[in-house]
């Protein structure tokens, strides 16, 4: 039971079931409570509420299907307890290369810069947006960084904005 | 039709045109981390002011030259610059690593060409046929068909049947999002003024597979690849057509899984490998270690998906892969409407793709030979100079066709919903398809509702002509074999 709460996909699948959940109400009640009455077959929410009845069902399979995977798993571990250790060093290792900050740090970033793109406009923006992005992807040498980042910038503007005529923000 | 496609390759604009297209194409497939769908859907941003026929060559440039352009990093650096490369990398490398990339690139190049070549001219005469039987669908039968492509899609595509049917139900929620088209009130929009006019397919596609790779990029940080040493071998044109006869049969294959709506190119190019492990007696060298056999069913399979995939999407309007659901979106943003009836009504824009496909074959054929082996140093470009650039792209990409900065926020939506998807275990393709497919399935599920409520005997009405109890039966059957409670029945029949 306890391996079953902490399973991934199993707390996936309970989410996935709530939003089937979610959507069906949502639907149900937006046909009751709509100020035009329609029918069930000419009604919106006709389609969404059958889009729910399938994800409630696709969560259920999901479910089972995770639930399969640790019957397996926890087969597999008993007999060869060896091997355990060998495969939860891999796990930790694949998940120590994944670097979660950067991609925090890069999400921010660009939430900022969509807020500041209409204020300070799009070219001193968009330089400032690549420069600190290439600083958090890795890169070290200050001139590359200026450099690539305002004649990028200043090349992409002039294609878009005079060659290919497509405005820009 | 021959002679109006002769008609567009005097054209030097067009030429042109597709020429811009396949070099771009050249360079965003063998680039790790960039991809076809990528540019397709930036594409789709940049060229929507231009004439569908200008828009349409740099289009099919960039997607048969980038289908193949996959292979070059495959062989060359052991990473696949597109999905459908992954297949090449298990023979293509193993044969750099023995001084062979030269021969290994030629193969694939050559193959590719053969591949491009016959998928086309599958189009080119299958489309009409097919055409004849789009006519007699009915509403039901386009419902059951988009049914079948996103079940097909989301058995094929992810590891897990469950999450492939989660990705797909997700796109077709959020294409519902909008005004309802037939009623006329907001639907889902939970009060959001911006959400009235539904999603936006361009910012949606930009951030599913621009801006998610980005982010994915970041995470896993720099793929380093080193460049076995390259030498200049002869490899004699006559020797590498020994295995033409046997690429027919992985044409065949490539073509097929294309036209099956949703199936993408790494379906094609497994199959095919595959087949050529089973039929190949006597390889040049074991499969796995260098094997050009193996290239050339994975870059043939791979290449001939392209005219397999326009099918299904010009005839009825859905797309046979990831590409083909932007270009859809091409056909929309110029008002142009695939579907049974186009063929008749635009017999220019269906010349046009085939004109512009066939130069890109051989824009593939004279890149690949001559510029693939130089491409070494541009596929190790350190991503931390070209990711922001790629960013930045995806920004402009978002904004412009709608000039809408919303659009930019969606983008960043969809880029994280598509990183966390991603890195979760569910692919983007059913996205893609659930978020092009989903209008079209609601509108005709409901007209076929209301057809058979107004008749006597409402279940024949709906499921009683034989295309229905067809696409039925394939829709049941993709299901079926494809769920968890009947994989585990059947393991423990075999056991």
């Amino acid at each position: 039971m306890h391996n079953l709460i902490k399973n991934k996909n199993i707390k996936q699948s309970i989410f996935i079931f709530s939003l089937g959940l979610a959507l069906g109400i949502y639907s149900l009640v937006n046909h009751y409570t709509s100020r035009v009455k329609s029918p069930w077959i000419m009604s919106p929410y006709l389609f969404p509420l059958l889009i729910a009845c399938f994800t409630i069902l696709v969560s259920i399979s999901l479910f089972y299907e995770a639930k399969q995977e640790i019957n397996v798993d926890s087969t597999e571990k008993v007999s060869e307890n060896n091997n355990q250790n060998i495969e939860i060093n891999l796990k930790e290792t694949a998940k120590d290369k994944v670097n979660y900050k950067n991609v925090f740090l890069v999400i921010i970033l660009s939430i900022v810069y969509y807020i500041f793109m209409p204020i300070i406009s799009f070219i001193p923006a968009s330089i400032l947006y690549i420069a600190i992005l290439m600083i958090i992807i890795g890169a070290k040498k200050l001139l590359s960084i200026g450099l690539i980042s305002i004649v990028s910038t200043l090349i992409i503007y002039f294609v878009f904005s005079t060659l290919l005529s497509v405005r820009l923000p | 039709m021959f002679l109006d496609i002769l008609h567009y390759w005097v054209d030097v604009r067009f030429v042109l045109l597709s020429f811009a297209g396949a070099v771009a194409g050249l360079f965003v497939g063998s680039i790790p981390g960039l991809s076809v769908s990528m540019a397709t859907a930036l594409l789709v941003s940049i060229t929507y002011t231009w004439a569908p026929t200008d828009a349409l060559a740099t289009i099919m440039g960039v997607y048969v030259v980038g289908v193949f352009s996959g292979a070059i990093s495959a062989i060359l650096i052991n990473i696949p610059g597109a999905p459908s490369s992954v297949v090449t990398t298990i023979d293509g490398y193993p044969m750099a690593q023995k001084g062979e990339a030269y021969k290994a690139l030629k193969y694939a190049t050559i193959y590719s060409f053969i591949g491009s070549i016959f998928g086309l001219v599958a189009l080119a005469l299958l489309a009409k046929p097919l055409t004849s039987i789009a006519l007699k669908f009915q509403p039901m039968d386009y419902f059951l068909l988009a049914l079948f492509g996103l079940a097909a899609v989301g058995g094929l595509t992810s590891r897990s049947f469950s999450k492939g049917l989660v990705s797909a139900l997700i796109g077709i929620f959020l294409s519902l999002i909008g005004l309802d088209p037939v009623v006329g009130s907001p639907r889902l929009t939970f009060g959001i003024q911006n959400l009235k006019a539904g999603i936006a397919i361009v910012p949606a596609l930009v951030g599913l597979f621009g801006f998610a790779e980005v982010l994915t990029v970041v995470a896993e940080g720099e793929q380093s690849g080193t460049v076995e040493k390259f030498v200049k071998q002869t490899v004699k044109t006559k020797d590498v057509l020994k295995e033409f006869w046997r690429s027919m049969y992985y044409c065949v294959i490539g073509t097929f899984v294309g036209a099956l709506p949703g199936a993408g190119g790494p379906v094609a190019s497994f199959l095919a490998y595959g087949e050529a492990k089973r039929i190949v007696k006597n390889p040049s060298r074991p499969f796995g270690e260098g094997a050009y056999e193996g290239i050339v069913a994975s870059e043939t399979a791979n290449n001939a998906l392209i005219g397999g995939a326009l099918m299904p999407m010009l005839t009825l309007a859905v797309p046979g892969d990831a590409v083909t659901a932007i270009m859809l979106s091409v056909f929309y943003v110029h008002g142009l409407q695939p579907g049974p009836n186009f063929l008749k009504t635009n017999p220019e824009s269906f010349s046009t793709i085939l004109a512009s496909g066939f130069l890109a074959c051989f824009f593939l054929l004279f890149l690949g030979l001559l510029l693939a082996p130089r491409l070494s140093k541009v596929i190790t470009i350190p991503k931390k100079y070209m990711i922001p650039i790629v960013t930045l792209l995806c920004v402009i990409g978002s904004f412009a066709t709608n000039k809408r900065l919303f659009d930019v926020a969606l983008m960043f939506f969809f880029g994280i919903m598509g990183f966390i998807l991603r890195r979760n275990g569910y692919s983007i393709a059913p996205i893609t398809l659930g978020l092009v497919l989903g209008g079209m399935m609601d509108s005709n599920f409901r007209r076929a509702i209301s057809l058979a409520s107004t008749s006597s005997s409402p279940i024949i009405t709906l499921f009683g002509r034989p295309i229905t109890i067809v696409l039925l039966i394939f829709t049941i059957f993709t299901i079926v074999i494809n769920m968890p409670a009947f994989k585990t029945w059947r393991l423990k029949k075999d056991k």
